[in-house]
C-alpha cells in the first residue's frame, strides 16, 4: 500500500507543470508599428477635425481681428486633409507613374479654392490676401487648372509686386512657362525675380534663367545666371544663418555648379578651370560633382588641356573610388596627347598615392588588385619614361643643367620606386608575375564591332624596377648628383645580384665622387661610406679589371681614412699602395699611410712605414718626400721617447735609447745616446751616465757634445763622491776643449782640495790660469788654495807670474804678500783694484785683500809722527781710525779666517793707539784752557781704545766659542795672544791613503744625486765611509749634513775631519757640536783645542758658555 | 728568422703572463691591506693649493689610466675576433697564408701585454692615489697612516709596469718584423695569383 502523501503530490505536480507548459505556450505580443495607411489615416482624421473646429471658431469669430487669418487657415487644412488623402492612396497604391484617382482629393480643394475666393472678395484689401492667391494658385494647379493658376499668380504680380510671395509666384510662373517651352516669358518672369532686391528664391530664380538661356542657346549668358545662383544663395545663406535655406530645394548652389559645366565647356577656355570652379564652389562636394562632369564633357571634347587641369584636381580632391581610375587614365591619356611632362614628378605622384589608397581598398580581391598594379605601374612608368625621353630630345644625353623639369623627372621615377619598389606590401605580387590583361581603350573605341581585349604583355615588376633604377641613375648622374645616382646604382646592382658589377663599379665611383664635394649632411656621409664599402664587397667577389681594381679598394681604404678609423684606414691603404706602386692610387695610398700614423702620433711606425714603401717600390717623384717623412718621424720618436723617459714612470728608457741608438746612425743615433745620458743622469745613475759616455766616445769621438758629457759626468760624479772619475772626467773634458781648459781644471781641482790633495789641485789650477780664458772664479781659488796652504815665498812667486793678469784676487793676493814683504806702498797701489771691483769679489780674495789694506793703511799710521800741530794731530787720528774701520770691513765680510784676523789685529791696533795717544802733548798753539780739554780728551780716548782691544779680543774669541769657528786667528785670541804679524799659518790636512771602493753606499750616492738635500743619505754615506777608513770622503759627505742635521752630525763631520788631518775643519764641527750642547761635542773640541791647537785654557773658557744638554755623539 | 706562434700558445702565454702579474698585484695590495686610506677631497678647504693640485693630478691620472684601459681591451677584444676568424675560416693566401697566420698572433700577443700593461698602470695610478691620500692626511695632520706599506705597493707596481715595458718593447720589436714579412708576402700575392682572396675575406663576415 502507497501512503496517502504520494497519491496527492503527484497529481499535484503535474497541475503545476501543465500550469507552466501553458504560460510557456504562448509568447507575449510584439510592439508592431502601425502600418503606414493608419498614419496617414490618422492624419486625414486629425485634419478633418482641425476642419471642424475651425469653421466652429470661425462662427463665433465673426467681426474679430483674427477671422481672415482663420479663413485662410481653413483653407489650407482643407488642403492638407486632401493631400493626406493623396497620399494615403499613394501608399495603398504603391509608388508608381500612374495618375491616382482620389475623388477626396479633388472636393477639398474645390472647397479651399472656394474658401479662398470668398476670402478674397470679403476682404479685398486685407494683409493676407497675397497668400490667399498665392495660396489658390497652387490650389488650381494642383487641381490642374492651369490658367486659374497663371491668373492668380499674375494676379499677385501685378497687384502685389513687392509682397515676397510675388517672387515666388513669378517663380512658378517662369517654371510654367519653361515647361510649355515658353522660353522669353519663363525669362522675363525669372528675371524679375534676379533683378529685384535679395530673396530666398533669387537663387533659384538665377538658377532657373540660367535653364531658360541654356535652352535659348544664349550658354554665355546661362554662365553668368548659373554664376549668379550660385552667389545669391550664398549671400542669403551666410545673411540668414538660422534660416532653412541651406541644403532646401532654394539652395541651388551644387546644382548651378554643376549644370554649368556644359556652357562652361562650350563657351570658356581649358585655363584656369578647375581655379574658376574651385572660386564658386562653396563644398568640397559640389566641386569634386561639377569637375567629374567636366571631366567627362573634355574627354567627349578631347579637350585635354582641360582634361589634364581636372583630372589632376579630382586625383587631388576627389574621394576614393571607382572613377579614380578613370581619372588617372583620363590623365595620363591627356599628358600623353599634351605631350607635357613639366610636372610629370607631381603626375606620377598621383598616380602612385592613387594606386596606394586603390591598393588598400578591403573591397578588392587579389585579382583586381593584381590588375590594379599592372595598370597603374605601367601608366606612371610610361609618364616618366616619356618624360625622360622628352628631355633627352631636348638637352642631349650628357650633361644636364639643374632645371625643375629635371627635378620633376627624378621625382616622378622616385615616387614610382618608393611605390611599386616597396617590397614588404607587394611582394606576393612581385613574385606572382602576372600576366595581366591591358583594355587598350583608344583600340576598343576604333573597333566598330565593341570592345576588344587584347592580351597583355606578361608584367615583371622586378624587371619593371631595375629598368627605371637604370634610368633614374642615369638622370642623377647626368646631372651631377652623385649621392643620389650612388644609392640608385647600388640599389640596382643589389636586384642584379652577379650580374650587377658595373652598377656596383658605378656606385662607387659615384659615391667617391659625392664623398669628395663639401656639404654633405653627416647622415650622408656615413650612409655614402657604408654604401660605397657594400658594393665594393659585391666588386670584389668577382674578377674586376685591373684599373677597376685599383680604384675600387682605393675607395674603400679611403672611407676608413675619412671616417677616422686609422688602423683599417693604413691596413687597406698599404694593400693598395703595395699592390699598386707607380700609380695614382698606390701614391695617394702611401702619402695618406704616412698621415693616419702620424695623426696616431705613432712615429717609429711612421719610420717603419716609410722605409717600407721606400724598399717595397714607390713612384720616382714621391721619393724624396718619403725619405723626409721617414727621416722627421725618427726624430720625432725619438723625442717622444726621450719625453717619456721625464715623466714619473720614465722607466728604464736609457736602454731603450740606447738601443734606439743603435739601430739608427748618425746624427739621429748620437742624439739618442745623448738623451739616453741625459736620463741616466736625471735618474742619478752614475754608471749608466759612464756607459752611455763610453758609447758616445767610441761612436761619435767627433761629437760636439763630448766635452758637456764629461763634464756632466765629472759634476755628477763629484755630486755622488766618486772623486776619482770626477776629476778624470774633468781632465778629459778639459783635454777635449781647450776653451774651457780652465773652468774644467778649476773644477777639478776644487774635488782635489776637497778630498786633501792639495798639490794635485794646485797643479790643475796652475794650469788653469795660464789659459787666457780663465776667470776670476779659477783666480780666486788659486789664491786661496796657495795663500791657505802654502808658504808665503811659494805664494809669491807663484802669483808673481798672474800679476798682470788683471784680476782682483791674484791683485788680493799679491798685496797681502807685499804686506808681508813689508813693501806696503807697492801694497797700497795693488790693492787698489780690490776696492775697486767692491762687492763683485768672492768673499776670499775681497776678505784678504781688504786685510792687507787695512795692514797697509795700520803701516801708514804707524809711520806717521805728528807734529806740534792741531792739524798732525787730527790727521793721526784720521789715520788710526781708517785703519781701525779697515779691519772691522774685513770681519764684516764674514769669512771666518780673515775676519778673526782683523779683530785679532785690530785688538792689536788698539793697544798701540791707546798707549801712543797718551804720548800725545797738547800743541802749543792752543791756550792753555784748550790744552787742558786735550789732554782729557786724549786720556778718555785712550780709555777707550783699551776698551776696543778687550773688545776685539772678546768678539774673535767668540767667534770659536759661540759660533764654533776656530781658524789660527782665533786660537790666539783665545790664548789671549796678539799676532805679531800680519801673516796666517797655512792650513794643513792630510793626505788621502786610503780610498773607499766605488761600491761603498752607492744607493746613498744616487739618492743624494737625485736631493742633495737628503741628510739621511748624507749620513749614512758619511758613516759608512767612515767605517771604509776614508775620511776624506766621509768628511765630503757628512758636510752634505751639517747645515741641517744637528748636533751629533756636526760632531761626527768633526771626527772625518780630525780624521784626514784637517784640524780646522773638525774644530768647526766640534765647536759648532759644542756650542748646541753636545756633550762628546763639547769633549771632543777641548781635546782638540787643548791637545793639537794650543788652546790649554780652553775649558776655563768654555766654562759656562759650552754646557752639555744633550748626551750623546761619537767620541773622537 | 721569425718563430711560429701558434695561436693558442701565444694566447696561454699572455694569459699566464696576465697571471702572474695579478698574483704580484694581489701580494702587493695586501701589503697595504691592513689600513683604509680614506679619500680627500681636492676641494678641501684645510688643504693648500699644493696640496689640492697634488690630490687633482693623482685622480686625474687614475681616470686616464681607466681610460686606456678600456681602449684596450676593446683593442684585445677585436684582436681575439680576428684571430678567432681566422682560425675557423683562413684564407685561401697561398704562400702568405703562413706569415699570416703569424702576424695576427703576434697582434694578439701584442693586445694582450698592451691590456696588462694597461691593468698594471691603472694599479699603479690607484696605489699612487691612496699614497696621496695617505700623505696628504699625515702631512697635515689629518689622519695617521703607515706609509711604508703604500710606498711598497707603489714601488712594487711600478716595477710591474717597467717588466710589461719591456717584454712589450720587445713584442714590438718582433711585430715590427713580422708586419715587413707580411708586406713582402703580400706583394708577392699580388704578383703572382693576385691579391682577391685577401680583399674577399676581409669583407666577408
Amino acid at each position: 500500500m502507497r501512503p496517502q502523501s504520494v497519491y496527492i503530490s503527484i497529481p499535484l505536480s503535474v497541475i503545476c507543470v501543465l500550469s507552466l507548459l501553458s504560460g510557456c505556450s504562448s509568447l507575449p505580443q510584439a510592439a508592431l508599428d502601425p502600418p503606414i495607411t493608419e498614419t496617414l489615416k490618422q492624419r486625414i482624421t486629425k485634419a478633418r477635425n482641425a476642419i471642424i473646429e475651425t469653421r466652429r471658431t470661425l462662427a463665433r469669430a465673426t467681426g474679430s481681428t483674427y477671422v481672415q487669418e482663420l479663413r485662410i487657415r481653413l483653407a489650407e487644412l482643407l488642403s492638407d486633409e486632401a493631400r493626406a488623402h493623396y497620399q494615403v492612396a499613394r501608399a495603398r497604391e504603391g509608388i508608381s507613374n500612374k495618375s491616382l484617382q482620389v475623388p477626396q482629393v479633388k472636393t477639398l480643394k474645390q472647397q479651399s479654392v472656394t474658401v479662398y475666393q470668398e476670402f478674397l472678395k470679403d476682404y479685398p484689401a486685407s494683409p493676407l490676401r497675397a497668400r490667399a492667391l498665392y495660396n489658390m494658385g497652387q490650389e488650381y494647379r494642383e487641381l490642374g487648372e492651369y490658367d486659374e493658376m497663371r491668373s492668380r499668380f499674375e494676379q499677385i504680380v501685378s497687384e502685389l509686386p513687392n509682397d515676397p510671395l510675388a517672387n515666388e509666384a513669378l517663380l512658378i510662373l517662369g517654371g510654367d512657362y519653361f515647361d510649355r517651352n515658353k522660353l522669353d516669358e519663363a525669362a522675363n518672369r525669372f528675371r524679375k525675380i534676379t533683378e529685384s532686391g535679395i530673396h530666398k528664391v533669387s537663387g533659384l530664380a538665377h538658377y532657373k534663367l540660367a535653364w531658360t538661356q541654356v535652352n535659348l542657346g544664349k550658354c554665355d549668358e546661362a554662365i553668368k545666371s548659373f554664376e549668379a545662383a550660385i552667389k545669391r544663395s550664398h549671400q542669403w545663406i551666410s545673411t540668414n544663418k538660422n534660416g532653412s535655406l541651406e541644403g532646401s530645394q532654394y539652395d541651388v548652389r551644387r546644382e548651378s555648379l554643376v549644370d554649368m559645366v556644359y556652357c562652361y565647356s562650350k563657351e570658356r577656355s581649358d585655363k584656369s578651370v578647375v581655379k574658376h570652379f574651385k572660386r564658386l564652389a562653396y563644398d568640397r562636394g559640389p566641386l569634386v560633382a561639377a569637375l567629374e562632369k567636366l571631366s567627362r564633357r573634355y574627354t567627349i571634347l578631347d579637350r585635354n588641356e582641360g582634361l589634364r587641369d581636372v583630372s589632376r584636381a579630382l586625383l587631388d580632391l576627389a574621394p576614393d573610388n571607382s572613377k579614380r581610375r578613370d581619372d588617372t587614365e583620363n590623365l595620363h591619356n591627356a599628358l600623353k596627347k599634351l605631350k607635357d611632362y613639366k610636372r610629370v614628378g607631381e603626375d606620377v605622384g598621383r598616380l602612385t598615392a592613387t594606386f596606394t589608397r586603390v591598393a588598400r581598398s578591403a573591397r578588392l580581391t587579389t585579382a583586381e588588385r593584381s590588375s590594379a598594379l599592372i595598370r597603374f605601374e605601367q601608366l606612371s612608368r610610361d609618364l616618366a619614361t616619356s618624360a625622360q625621353l622628352a628631355l633627352e630630345k631636348r638637352l642631349g644625353t650628357k650633361r644636364w643643367s639643374d632645371i625643375p623639369a629635371v627635378r620633376q623627372l627624378e621625382d616622378a621615377y622616385t615616387r614610382y620606386l618608393e611605390t611599386y619598389g616597396a617590397k614588404a606590401s607587394l611582394e606576393s605580387l612581385m613574385t606572382a608575375n602576372v600576366k595581366g590583361q591591358l583594355v587598350d581603350k583608344s583600340k576598343s573605341k576604333a573597333n566598330k564591332q565593341g570592345e576588344n581585349n587584347e592580351p597583355a604583355e606578361s608584367f615583371d615588376l622586378r624587371q619593371n624596377l631595375i629598368d627605371v633604377l637604370a634610368n633614374l641613375s642615369m638622370v642623377h648622374s647626368r646631372v651631377g648628383r652623385d649621392y643620389s645616382a650612388a644609392q640608385r646604382f647600388y640599389e640596382r646592382a643589389q636586384l642584379l645580384g652577379r650580374e650587377g658589377s658595373e652598377d656596383a663599379y658605378q656606385a662607387v665611383l659615384h659615391f667617391q665622387k659625392a664623398l669628395s664635394v663639401e656639404g654633405q649632411s653627416r647622415g650622408e656621409l656615413v650612409i655614402s661610406r657604408a654604401l660605397l664599402r657594400r658594393a665594393s664587397s659585391q666588386l670584389l667577389n668577382g674578377a674586376l679589371p685591373k684599373d677597376q681594381g685599383a680604384k675600387v679598394r682605393y675607395a674603400i681604404a679611403l672611407t676608413y681614412y675619412e671616417e677616422g678609423r686609422l688602423d683599417k684606414a693604413i691596413e687597406y691603404l698599404t694593400a693598395v699602395a703595395t699592390e699598386y706602386p707607380n700609380s695614382t692610387q698606390g701614391d695617394s695610398a702611401v702619402m695618406l699611410v704616412l698621415d693616419a700614423l702620424k695623426q696616431k702620433s705613432a712615429y717609429d711606425q711612421l719610420a717603419s712605414a716609410g722605409s717600407r714603401f721606400l724598399t717595397l717600390g714607390i713612384s720616382a717623384a714621391l721619393k724624396p718626400r718619403v725619405t723626409s717623412i721617414v727621416a722627421q718621424a725618427q726624430q720625432l720618436a725619438l723625442d717622444e721617447l726621450a719625453l717619456e723617459a721625464a715623466g714619473i714612470d720614465g722607466g728604464d728608457v736609457s736602454s731603450e735609447l740606447i738601443d734606439f741608438a743603435q739601430t739608427n746612425s748618425g746624427s739621429l743615433g748620437e742624439r739618442a745616446l745623448l738623451n739616453a745620458f741625459v736620463t741616466a743622469q736625471g735618474e742619478g745613475d752614475f754608471k749608466g751616465m759612464k756607459k752611455v759616455a763610453e758609447l758616445i766616445e767610441s761612436g761619435y769621438p767627433k761629437s760636439t757634445q763630448l766635452v758637456s758629457v764629461y763634464s756632466s759626468l765629472a759634476r755628477s760624479a763629484a755630486e755622488q763622491l766618486y772623486v776619482t772619475e770626477a776629476i778624470s772626467g774633468y781632465d778629459k773634458a778639459a783635454r777635449l776643449s781647450p776653451r774651457q781648459a780652465a773652468q774644467l781644471n778649476a773644477a777639478s781641482a776644487e774635488v782635489s782640495a776637497k778630498i786633501g790633495d792639495i798639490d794635485s789641485a794646485l797643479r790643475s789650477l796652475a794650469s788653469a790660469v795660464k789659459s787666457p780664458s780663465s776667470d776670476e772664479r779659477v783666480f780666486g781659488l788659486y789664491v786661496q788654495l796657495l795663500i791657505d796652504h802654502r808658504t808665503p815665498a811659494e805664494c809669491w812667486s807663484a802669483l808673481q807670474a798672474l800679476k798682470d793678469r788683471g784680476s782682483p784676487s791674484v791683485a788680493a793676493g799679491i798685496g797681502y804678500l807685499q804686506v808681508l814683504r813689508k813693501s806696503f806702498d807697492e801694497a797700497e797701489m795693488t790693492l787698489q783694484v780690490v776696492i775697486e771691483s767692491g762687492e763683485s769679489l768672492a768673499q776670499y780674495p775681497r776678505a784678504l785683500g781688504l786685510y792687507a789694506l787695512a795692514e797697509v793703511n795700520t803701516h801708514f799710521l804707524k809711520g806717521f809722527i805728528p807734529g806740534d800741530s792741531t792739524d798732525e794731530l787730527a790727521e793721526w787720528v784720521t789715520l788710526m781710525e781708517l785703519a781701525e774701520q779697515s779691519y772691522l770691513r774685513v770681519a764684516r765680510t764674514g769669512q771666518a779666517k780673515w775676519g778673526a784676523a782683523a779683530l785679532n789685529r785690530l785688538s792689536g791696533l788698539s793697544l798701540f793707539t791707546s798707549e801712543k795717544i797718551q804720548t800725545f802733548k797738547p800743541p802749543s798753539e792752543l791756550s792753555s784752557s784748550n790744552k787742558q780739554r786735550f789732554a782729557q780728551g786724549f786720556k778718555q780716548r785712550s780709555i777707550i781704545l783699551k776698551k776696543q782691544q778687550a773688545q776685539s779680543l772678546k768678539a774673535c774669541q767668540e767667534l770659536g766659542l759661540a759660533r764654533g769657528l776656530f781658524p789660527a786667528p782665533v786660537r790666539q785670541c783665545l790664548n789671549g795672544q796678539l799676532m805679531s804679524s800680519p801673516a796666517v799659518d797655512p792650513s794643513t790636512i792630510k793626505a788621502r791613503n786610503q780610498k773607499a771602493a766605488p761600491e761603498i753606499g752607492a744607493a746613498d750616492r744616487a739618492a743624494l744625486a737625485q736631493n742633495p738635500n737628503d741628510i739621511q743619505a748624507a749620513v749614512r754615506l758619511g758613516e759608512a765611509l767612515l767605517a771604509a777608513k776614508d775620511p776624506h770622503l766621509a768628511r765630503l759627505a757628512l758636510a752634505q749634513a751639517i747645515q741641517g742635521g744637528g748636533a751629533e752630525v756636526q760632531n761626527l763631520y768633526g771626527v772625518a775631519c780630525a780624521l784626514a788631518g784637517d784640524y780646522e775643519g773638525a774644530i768647526s764641527g766640534f765647536g759648532r757640536a759644542a756650542v748646541s750642547g753636545l756633550s762628546e761635542g763639547i769633549e771632543n773640541a777641548n781635546k782638540l783645542l787643548k791637545n793639537q791647537l794650543n788652546v790649554s785654557n780652553i775649558e776655563r773658557l768654555t766654562k759656562g758658555v759650552w754646557n752639555v744638554t744633550a748626551n750623546g755623539g761619537v767620541k773622537w | 728568422m721569425v718563430s711560429n706562434l701558434n695561436p693558442s700558445t701565444v694566447t696561454s702565454r699572455s694569459i699566464s703572463v696576465f697571471r702572474y702579474i695579478s698574483l704580484v698585484f694581489a701580494l702587493l695590495s695586501l701589503i697595504g691591506c691592513g689600513q683604509t686610506i680614506r679619500s680627500i677631497s681636492a676641494a678641501d678647504n684645510r688643504l693648500p693649493n699644493e696640496a689640492k693640485e697634488r690630490i687633482a693630478d693623482a685622480e686625474d691620472a687614475v681616470l686616464i689610466a681607466r681610460s686606456r684601459l678600456q681602449d684596450t681591451e676593446r683593442a684585445r677584444e677585436i684582436a681575439d675576433q680576428k684571430s678567432l676568424k681566422f682560425s675557423q675560416q683562413p684564407p685561401n693566401l697561398g704562400s702568405a697564408t703562413a706569415i699570416a697566420r703569424q702576424l695576427i698572433s703576434a697582434r694578439l700577443h701584442l693586445a694582450s701585454l698592451e691590456q696588462s700593461y694597461a691593468e698594471v698602470n691603472h694599479q699603479l695610478s690607484l696605489n699612487r692615489l691612496k699614497l696621496v691620500y695617505a700623505q696628504t692626511a699625515m702631512r697635515y695632520d689629518i689622519a695617521v697612516y703607515d706609509l711604508i706599506p703604500l710606498d711598497q705597493s707603489v714601488d712594487g707596481a711600478r716595477q710591474a709596469l717597467l717588466q710589461l715595458r719591456r717584454e712589450r718593447k720587445q713584442a714590438r720589436s718582433k711585430m715590427k718584423t713580422l708586419v715587413d714579412q707580411w708586406w713582402k708576402a703580400y706583394k708577392g700575392l699580388a704578383q703572382s695569383t693576385g691579391t682577391q682572396a685577401f680583399w674577399v675575406y676581409e669583407f666577408t663576415k
